[in-house]
C-alpha cells in the first residue's frame, strides 16, 4: 500500500489521463448503484456526470473520493490503481452537496484545515495559502466570518477554496449549486468554469441539472440506473444522443414516426426542397414564454410536435391548419423509439 | 414549582443555624459556630478527596462514554437498541446492582475464586473496599448519564463534516478529535456535569464498596445527622459544600470551554 502512496506523488510520469475508470461496479444489498462504468479524464478538463437522482452519479463520486470501495473494477489516478487507500491519502479533493464546513472553525481555519493535516508547511506557508486562495474566490474580508456568518454563495466558495487549497489531482464537486438560490446558480456556474480555467485544476462535477452540465463541461456523461449512457462533448451528446434517454433528457424531441427531431430545428410553413420534411399539422396549443411562442402542433398521424416562434411574426389560432417542416440533416440519428 | 426547589435548601439553612440537641435533632438559640467548625482541615481534606474521587470518575467516563456514543451514533445499524441497552441497568435499583459489584469483587467473590482456582494467583486480590472500588463504582453508575448527552449531540452532527475531514487528509481518529470532539462539546459538559455532581455527592457507593474506609461528603453529612446527632453541623457541611461544589463546576466549565 505505501509503495503505492509513494509511487502517486513520485514515481510515475505525469500521464494525461489524470483519472480512469475502469469497469466500475457497486452494488448496495439488493441494487446495483454503479454498473460497469468506464471513463477517462483528461488533465484540466471540466467534466461532468449528469442524471436523474439516484442514477449512480454521486455513488460514483464517493468511489473516486474514497468513501466507498467499488465491488468491482479498479479506479486509477494518474495511472496509479487506488483501490484500498482511504480517503485521506486520496490526492482527491470534494466539494460537497452541504457544503460541510466546520461550523466550529472560520472560513481561514476551515481551509487551512487540510494543510494543517498535511504536515508539509509551516504556519507562515498555510497563512499565505490560505489568503491567496481566500483572494482567488473572492473573499477578502470574509476570512474570521463563522460559516454561519456566510451566505449560501459564500459558504460554497469557502468549501471551494478548502479543496482547491489542496491542488488535487481531480476536484470533485456535489451537485455545489443545487443549495443556491435559481437566481444567482447561472452567475456562480460561469464563475465556477471561469475558475477551473484558471486554476487548471480536474473537475468532475456531479449534478442533475443538464443544462447546468451542459454550460459548464468540457465534456460530459449522462447516467441512467447505475449505467453509463453516453460520454462526449455537450454538443455531441445533444446532437448525436445514442438513446432515447440521452436525446429526452437533455431537451425536448419531437418523436414524428419513429424519428427525433428538436424543437428548434422545426419551423412553421413547408419547404419543397428534397433535403427537408415538411408535414400537414393543426394547432393543437399556444404557450406565451414572452421571448417566444411554443406552439404545439397535431400532425395528420396523431404525433405531437412542438415549434418554437418568434411571438411577433407569427398571428396563430387555436385549431388552424398549419404546416411543420425540418432539415433531414437536423433529425437526431436513429434509436429505438421514445421511452 | 420554585418553591418546591427551595423550601428544602431553606430549612437545611434554617437548621445550621440551630444548636445540636444531645439526640439528634436541633432547637435554639440561634448560632453560626456550625460554620465555624465546617473549615477544620479534616473535613476539607475530606471534601478534596471527594472532589478528586469525582473528577477521576467523570474522567474516565467521559474516556469511556465518547468512544462508545461516536460509535453508536456514527457506525451502528441499531442505535435504538443500543441506547437501551446503555440505559437498561437503571430498571434494577442500585443498590442491587452494588451489592452485585460486591459478590463480583470481594475477597471470596466470582472474580478472585476464578483467579485462584486458575492458579493465576495465590491469595484474593484487594479488589473491593478502597479507593477504586468506589471510582470503578460509581463509573458503572453514572456512565450513561455521561453516554446519553454526548450521543444526543453525536446523532445531529452531520456525517459529511467527517466525511470532509477525511477527504482533507485526516485520519479518522484525527477527524474525530478535531471534528467530532469540539461539535460534541455542549453534550461533553453536559454528561461531565451530570456525572460530576452525582460523584461528588455520592454516598451510597463509598459506603458500601469503599466499606467505610473511604469517606466521601456523602458519609460525612451521613454520619452527622445519624451517629454524630449533630444536625446543624450537618446542614452547614451541606451549604459550604454545595457552595464548593458550585465554584467547581465553574471552574471545570471554563477549563472545559478552553480544553475544547
Amino acid at each position: 500500500m505505501w509503495s503505492k502512496v509513494f509511487a502517486v506523488g513520485l514515481t510515475i510520469p505525469k500521464v494525461n489521463e489524470v483519472l480512469e475508470l475502469r469497469a466500475v461496479t457497486k452494488e448496495f444489498p439488493g441494487h446495483r448503484a454503479v454498473d460497469d462504468v468506464s471513463l477517462v479524464l483528461e488533465r484540466g478538463e471540466f467534466f461532468s456526470l449528469v442524471g436523474p437522482s439516484g442514477c449512480g452519479k454521486t455513488t460514483t463520486l464517493r468511489l473516486v473520493a474514497g468513501f466507498d470501495d467499488p465491488t468491482s473494477g479498479d479506479i486509477l489516478l494518474n495511472g496509479v490503481s487506488v483501490r484500498g487507500i482511504p480517503p485521506y491519502r486520496r490526492n482527491v479533493s470534494t466539494v460537497f452537496q452541504s457544503y460541510a464546513l466546520f461550523p466550529h472553525l472560520t472560513a481561514s481555519e476551515n481551509v487551512a484545515f487540510g494543510l494543517a493535516r498535511s504536515g508539509k508547511w509551516t504556519k507562515a506557508e498555510i497563512g499565505e495559502k490560505v489568503g491567496r486562495v481566500l483572494a482567488t474566490v473572492q473573499l477578502v474580508g470574509k476570512e474570521s466570518r463563522y460559516p454561519r456568518e456566510l451566505s449560501g454563495g459564500e459558504k460554497q466558495r469557502v468549501a471551494l477554496a478548502r479543496a482547491l487549497v489542496l491542488e488535487p489531482q481531480v476536484l470533485l464537486l456535489d451537485e455545489p449549486l443545487s443549495a443556491l438560490d435559481p437566481q444567482i446558480r447561472k452567475q456562480i456556474r460561469q464563475d465556477l468554469k471561469q475558475l477551473q480555467r484558471k486554476v487548471g485544476i480536474t473537475f468532475l462535477f456531479i449534478t442533475h441539472d443538464q443544462e447546468e452540465a451542459m454550460a459548464v463541461s468540457d465534456r460530459m456523461a449522462v447516467m441512467r440506473s447505475g449505467k453509463l449512457m453516453q460520454a462526449g462533448k455537450p454538443e455531441t451528446l445533444y446532437r448525436e444522443p445514442n438513446s432515447a434517454f440521452v436525446a429526452e433528457f437533455l431537451g425536448e424531441v419531437n418523436w414524428i414516426g419513429g424519428v427525433g427531431v428538436r424543437p428548434e430545428d422545426v419551423r412553421l410553413g413547408s419547404n419543397g426542397r428534397t433535403d427537408w420534411v415538411s408535414r400537414e399539422a393543426r394547432v393543437d396549443g399556444l404557450t406565451f414564454l414572452g421571448n417566444r411562442l411554443v406552439v404545439r402542433a397535431q400532425l395528420s398521424d396523431g404525433a405531437q410536435c412542438r415549434v418554437e416562434v418568434l411571438p411577433s411574426e407569427n398571428q396563430l389560432q387555436l385549431g388552424q391548419a398549419v404546416s411543420v417542416c425540418w432539415k433531414k440533416r437536423d433529425e437526431l440519428p436513429q434509436f429505438e423509439a421514445a421511452l | 414549582m420554585l418553591l418546591l426547589f427551595y423550601l428544602p435548601l431553606v430549612i437545611i439553612f434554617g437548621y445550621s443555624l440551630l444548636t445540636r440537641g444531645a439526640y439528634g435533632g436541633a432547637s435554639r438559640p440561634l448560632t453560626v459556630e456550625a460554620y465555624g467548625r465546617v473549615f477544620d482541615p479534616l473535613y476539607l481534606r475530606i471534601l478534596l478527596r471527594s472532589v478528586l474521587v469525582a473528577t477521576a470518575s467523570t474522567a474516565i467516563c467521559l474516556v469511556a462514554a465518547f468512544p462508545l456514543a461516536f460509535y453508536i451514533a456514527r457506525f451502528a445499524k441499531a442505535k435504538t437498541l443500543l441506547i437501551n441497552l446503555v440505559t437498561l441497568p437503571f430498571w434494577t435499583s442500585f443498590l442491587i446492582r452494588t451489592y452485585a459489584w460486591m459478590f463480583l469483587l470481594r475477597d471470596t467473590g466470582v472474580i478472585n475464586v476464578v483467579l485462584q482456582r486458575v492458579g493465576l494467583i495465590s491469595k484474593p486480590l484487594p479488589l473491593l473496599f478502597n479507593d477504586g472500588a468506589v471510582i470503578l463504582g460509581l463509573v458503572y453508575g453514572y456512565l450513561p448519564f455521561m453516554v446519553l448527552p454526548i450521543y444526543a449531540t453525536l446523532e445531529k452532527l452531520d456525517p459529511a463534516l467527517l466525511d470532509a475531514a477525511e477527504d482533507l487528509g485526516a485520519t479518522p481518529w484525527i477527524a474525530a478529535r478535531e471534528v467530532a470532539v469540539p461539535l460534541a462539546k455542549p453534550g461533553i459538559i453536559a454528561g461531565s456535569v451530570l456525572v460530576f455532581i452525582p460523584c461528588l455527592g455520592a454516598y451510597l457507593t463509598p459506603d458500601l464498596m469503599g466499606g467505610g474506609k473511604t469517606v466521601m461528603l456523602g458519609n460525612l453529612v451521613q454520619n452527622q445527622f445519624t451517629a454524630a446527632r449533630d444536625w446543624p453541623f450537618g446542614a452547614a457541611i451541606s451549604l459550604v459544600f454545595m457552595a464548593a461544589v458550585f465554584a467547581v463546576m465553574r471552574m471545570l466549565r471554563n477549563y472545559a470551554e478552553d480544553l475544547l
